[in-house]
């Protein structure tokens, strides 16, 4: 049976810049989280029309990140609807508690494509140094593409304070879909340092987003 | 990670793992030792991680303003669309009474269905999540197919089968007796492979009856299917060992 499982090598991608004039691309505001969280309550009593304006709103968010780590448009396009049909049935188990919208969605989000990339490259692992890179290259290329030229001048910055084993690190496991033990074995170190540059690197990265 | 270590230690030790738990960098089977862990620490080690968890995806989240990307115009539409009809498969399993399916599927592309079965035998019709490709075929394939097996085992009270093709990495699973879940619990149907489970479905006890048919549309590369007792609250996350595994040969 494993021989049908069906394997692909996916193709680096490069990012696409266009000019946008989408409603995805709305700029990220204060009010955000309350709003989304809104919605979600709606798509929790089946409100079709909250739901088009969840997706609306944070689809290039989800798709981009998707595409990050899948890097192919078509298995992107895919894992994006898987994600947003569950979104759709499971609204109504979001907690405000438990964090903002968005940090729940990417989450499902990220789940979905690491669980796509986990199957389909057991075999066929993809160019080494793509998902190093995609940690420091985000400090670069950010593109038209974002919307809110503020927060993402803050979080860029921040991402700059992670030194760059530590992006390296983090890039690896989190756009390529390693496991640490794998990010261990491509950097050739310790697991407990894969461990530490990876915990180090998301307590720099989150103290210098809240603290602004 | 040991999970015989000390209490202190095994608190810092399973601390230790959130940010790879937040950022999905933990192999599936350290996972399931976190979870396992998790369960049985105590509440402050279990707000704190969460705490830690939730912190590192706000994060990761902020991350995806910057990669954001428009999505193909065409998938709106798709997306919409595959809403409305999941609404509307909903209320043909619920017997139409209302619009929201009663199903709580998660995780694993939605890969598997159930009805429930009447007298023990495959029923009326099978729902796939696949628009556009009927959902009776599979298990007509399934039973078509030249390398058709089966294989049953207890599960509970009751027995399980599934009856399974490896060229159509497709299966049907009929359950015979079970009992439903408790209430607050459901049980999860994972798919099993090299890489570990991956979860094909989940049950209700509302969707559990003297015979329950379900059909696999995708089994994947697995070898194995295996069922677990899960929280009704997070439906997609493994939190005890399985109750049963039938192993599949190809």
């Amino acid at each position: 049976m494993p021989g049908a499982l069906r394997t692909r090598r996916r193709p680096p991608i490069t990012l696409e810049i266009d000019a946008i004039e989408n409603p995805a691309l709305m700029p990220t505001r204060d009010t955000e989280p309350a709003e989304l969280a809104a919605l979600l309550e709606r798509i929790a009593r089946s409100d079709a029309a909250a739901y088009a304006e969840f997706y609306d709103r944070t689809g290039a968010r989800v798709f981009g990140m998707v595409l990050r780590v899948l890097r192919d448009r078509g298995y992107s396009e895919e894992t994006t609807q898987e994600v947003y049909l569950q979104v759709w049935r499971e609204a109504a188990a979001y907690r405000r508690t438990e964090g903002s919208p968005i940090a729940w969605l990417i989450a499902i989000a990220h789940r979905r494509a690491v669980d796509r990339v986990r199957a389909e490259t057991a075999a066929t692992r993809r160019d080494l140094t793509y998902g190093a890179r995609q940690v420091t290259a985000l400090i670069d290329e950010v593109g038209e593409e974002v919307a809110d030229r503020e927060a993402a001048g803050l979080v860029r910055r921040c991402l700059g304070r992670l030194t760059e084993r530590q992006a390296e690190a983090v890039g690896l496991a989190y756009y390529e879909g390693l496991t640490y033990s794998e990010v261990a074995d491509r950097l050739a170190v310790a697991l407990p340092t894969v461990k530490s540059r990876i915990r180090d690197g998301l307590k720099r990265l989150r103290g210098c987003l809240d603290g602004g | 990670m040991a999970d015989d270590i000390d209490g202190a230690g095994e608190a810092a030790d399973l601390l230790a793992m959130a940010p790879l738990m937040a950022i999905d960098a933990l192999p599936e089977v350290d996972r399931r030792r976190v979870l396992r862990l998790l369960a049985a620490t105590d509440d402050h080690t279990r707000d704190e991680f969460a705490a830690e968890v939730a912190a590192a995806r706000e994060s990761m989240a902020q991350l995806s303003d910057l990669t954001a990307t428009p999505p193909p115009a065409g998938l709106r539409d798709t997306v919409l669309r595959h809403a409305e009809q999941d609404d509307a498969q909903g209320a043909a399993r619920d017997g139409g009474s209302t619009g929201r399916s009663r199903w709580r599927w998660a995780a694993a592309a939605a890969a598997v269905a159930v009805v429930v079965g009447i007298g023990g035998g495959l029923v009326g019709y099978a729902v796939s999540d696949r628009p556009g490709e009927p959902g009776q075929s599979t298990s007509d394939k399934v039973f078509a197919a030249p390398d058709v097996r089966t294989v049953s085992g207890p599960v509970a009270t009751g027995q399980a089968s599934v009856t399974y093709s490896s060229t159509e990495r497709a299966g049907v699973l009929v359950m015979n007796d079970v009992p439903p879940p408790e209430q607050g619990t459901v049980y999860q149907l994972w798919l099993v492979g090299p890489d570990g489970p991956r979860l094909g479905g989940v049950m209700t006890p509302n969707d559990v009856g003297t015979s329950t048919t379900a059909v696999v549309d995708d089994l994947g590369d697995a070898t194995s299917v295996a069922f677990t007792v899960g929280d009704a609250d997070e439906p997609e996350r493994m939190i005890s060992e399985p109750i049963a595994e039938l192993p599949l040969r190809p």
